[in-house]
């Protein structure tokens, strides 16, 4: 009992990384329709530059989310205006500069900053036990602290001005512009805002997970995923999809091993893809 | 296409071989003023790029240190560098390239063991030679393959039987799920079993790796004495960093870790937990203070010597020494026979080429992580120990 209680809790601890992960990407892929290959080494920039924040600069955990949001919706602001917005309307060539610029960006930090990986300190140390089962307190942070972006981006989305322009613009880009909405300005701040959220997953797993040049690789296989499960535009659908995705890697990899877990898991969201292509919480699209 | 192909290589190869010949020929009192030339083949791009770059490092200081001396009675050594940016078929690709293009006498590199597999049959065919500088599993041997690192008679048996004596019996084994930690822990059982202790789990997670809830789960309900792990590249970091976080108790033991991954492990996750290896920074001689010092010097990118630099850095003096030795230095048959019992006096120790097995001879030490984070050596063998592979 314990242990599935341990399993189920660290569970939810994975399945609050991949949601913040996995965030960013929903609202640039789901809301702007870009499938952008680079979200991994955003999700990078925001780690180094908690890393340059904290180790080199001295400042405090706080300080250095911030810094990473702002680093990587700056990093997205680039991509958009140099890049994005040029080849709007051509799925595969966007796919294939967001790769270039995921290439050049790995580089980038391996060339400053060297292929080892870079050290953050835990903010939040110790742990505490209920029965046999422990819990650190980082993960509880993590997990509040995803919940509250998580519900922050909803209301920012359902119930601003500037949510109400990016949701008439995915439903009908035309008729948004006729109506006056100036949707090149719209994208770029969308796209910055889902930049700068993947530069804050990259803060937040910097203490927990390792800091690299080739980190970004796993966190874009594993948004994509949950964003596919839970269906692209859905943020509900998000939270679900990365619960299920978390959840059932922890619970098999518990019963069984973390590689069969993996095999598992992939089936399972084969098997939802295949029987509900649009996701299991997708919107209807007129 | 297959026939035209193998026509147009024993052409190339003949042509090479005619267009040498006239070279030596033609140009009878120069050769000793010509450069050397060997192929360096490591990633610096690509996933292995963090070790290789170490390997490359140290080769890259021990040919320097060759050339400031003099070179080769005279010659300078020059070096063709290729990047195979991870990519086993590319190493393969690059090292054919060397041979045949750059007529390189010997080629030092390679990282994986799937990189080095990929190369083997090149080398092998074109009866050249390839410096292996990374500790690997073990179970291979080639007359075209000088293997500097070391194997598991050298540093996991030892390590294990150490690790009984000293710090408990039940063990837990984690490594990525690739060749080496499999082996590494298939032996590391047999070595348990032969002295006494137990396994109480095994667990493999997927190359790279970085959420390791279930495993801490299943090793907190096993209760060991030591997490004997393989793991590699950024699941090792991760690893420690959420091991540490979860408070569990068991020590560490690792193959793998060394002073660059620790750094970024930090000294609050790593301390206490043990690594055994051919080599640390704080190995203590005198040359391997200058070495060190040189390392600082030279490798400008906050990184201190490590294992795999000293791998880099035994396999370019090796064979700066078997080129020395040889009679002709761009016969790579004469250069290879060289590396029998060669000897060199290196940052690590004295250590020599097993002239049975092309392995080296090396010693076995074992560090222990302080709370400042820094490997204190506490463990070293008496003597070079013989490789078994």
């Amino acid at each position: 009992m314990d242990s599935v209680l341990a399993l189920l809790l660290n569970g939810l601890n994975s399945s609050a990384l991949i949601l913040m992960a996995a965030l960013g990407m929903v609202i640039i892929c789901g809301l702007m329709g870009v499938i952008n290959l680079a979200h991994g080494e955003l999700i990078m920039v925001g780690a180094y530059t908690a890393y340059c924040a904290t180790q080199l600069l001295g400042l405090n955990f706080a300080a250095a989310m911030a810094l990473a949001f702002a680093a990587a919706a700056l990093a997205g602001i680039l991509m958009e205006v140099l890049v994005v917005r040029r080849l709007a309307g051509r799925p595969a060539e966007t796919m294939l500069a967001t790769f270039g610029i995921s290439v050049l960006l790995q580089q980038l930090v391996n060339i400053i900053f060297g292929a080892q990986s870079q050290y953050v300190a835990i903010p939040i140390k110790g742990n505490f036990s209920i029965g046999k089962v422990v819990v650190p307190y980082y993960n509880i942070f993590t997990v509040c602290f995803v919940a509250a972006v998580m519900a922050g981006t909803v209301l920012l989305m359902k119930k601003t001005k500037f949510g109400r322009r990016v949701r008439a613009i995915t439903q009908n880009r035309d008729m948004a512009e006729c109506l006056g909405i100036d949707s090149a300005r719209v994208d770029t701040v969308t796209f910055a805002f889902g930049s700068g959220l993947a530069g804050l997953a990259g803060a937040l797993a910097a203490p927990v997970k390792s800091v690299s040049p080739f980190m970004g690789g796993p966190y874009l296989v594993n948004s994509f995923m949950t964003s596919v499960v839970g269906g692209i535009a859905s943020f509900f659908g998000t939270a679900v999809g990365s619960l299920m995705v978390g959840e059932s890697t922890a619970l098999l990899g518990g019963v069984s091993n973390d590689v069969t877990a993996n095999i598992l898991v992939f089936l399972m969201i084969i098997a939802v893809i295949r029987f509900k292509p649009e996701g299991l919480f997708a919107k209807e699209r007129r | 296409m297959e026939k035209k192909l193998c026509v147009f290589l024993v052409c190339a190869v003949l042509s090479a071989c005619t267009l040498t010949g006239c070279g030596h020929n033609a140009s009878g009192g120069s050769e000793k003023d010509r450069p050397i030339k060997i192929g360096v083949l490591y990633s610096l791009s690509g996933v292995t790029s963090v070790s290789e770059k170490q390997l490359y490092d140290g080769t890259k200081m021990a040919i320097q240190k060759i050339n400031e001396n003099g070179g080769i009675h005279g010659r300078k050594i020059e070096t063709v560098f290729a990047d195979y940016a991870s990519d086993p078929a590319k190493a393969a690709d690059k090292a054919r390239k060397l041979i045949l293009d750059e007529k390189v006498t010997a080629i030092i590199g390679t990282c994986s063991s799937s990189a080095r597999k990929a190369v083997k049959p090149v080398v092998e065919s074109y009866h050249s030679l390839l410096i292996y500088p990374q500790s690997y599993e073990g179970q291979e041997q080639s007359k075209n393959i000088i293997y500097v690192g070391c194997i598991p008679n050298q540093q996991a048996e030892i390590f294990v039987k150490w690790l009984l004596k000293n710090a408990g019996k039940k063990f837990f084994l984690i490594g990525c799920d690739f060749v080496y930690p499999q082996v590494e822990n298939k032996l590391a059982k047999e070595y348990l079993a032969a002295g006494g202790g137990s396994v109480v789990g095994e667990e493999y997670v997927p190359y790279g790796s970085t959420d390791f809830s279930s495993v801490l789960n299943k090793i907190k309900s096993s209760n060991p004495d030591i997490v004997y792990s393989e793991l590699t590249g950024d699941s090792n970091v991760a690893f420690y960093k959420q091991y540490h976080a979860y408070g569990l108790k068991a020590t560490i033991a690792s193959l793998t870790t060394n002073e660059t991954v620790l750094k970024s492990i930090g000294a609050d996750a790593g301390k206490n937990s043990f690594i055994c290896v051919d080599y640390f920074k704080n190995v203590e001689n005198p040359i391997n203070q200058t070495f060190v010092k040189k390392y600082a010097e030279t490798i400008k990118d906050g990184t201190v010597p490590t294992y795999a630099a000293m791998g880099g850095y035994n396999g370019g003096l090796f064979l700066g020494e078997a080129l020395r030795k040889a009679k002709d230095p761009e016969n790579t048959q004469q250069v290879a026979e060289a590396f029998r019992e060669l000897q060199i006096d290196s940052p690590s120790g004295k250590i020599s080429i097993d002239g049975k097995n092309n392995h080296t001879r090396l010693y076995c030490r074992i560090g222990k992580v302080d709370e400042k984070g820094e490997i204190h050596v506490i463990f070293t063998s008496e003597k070079p120990i013989d490789p078994k592979p």
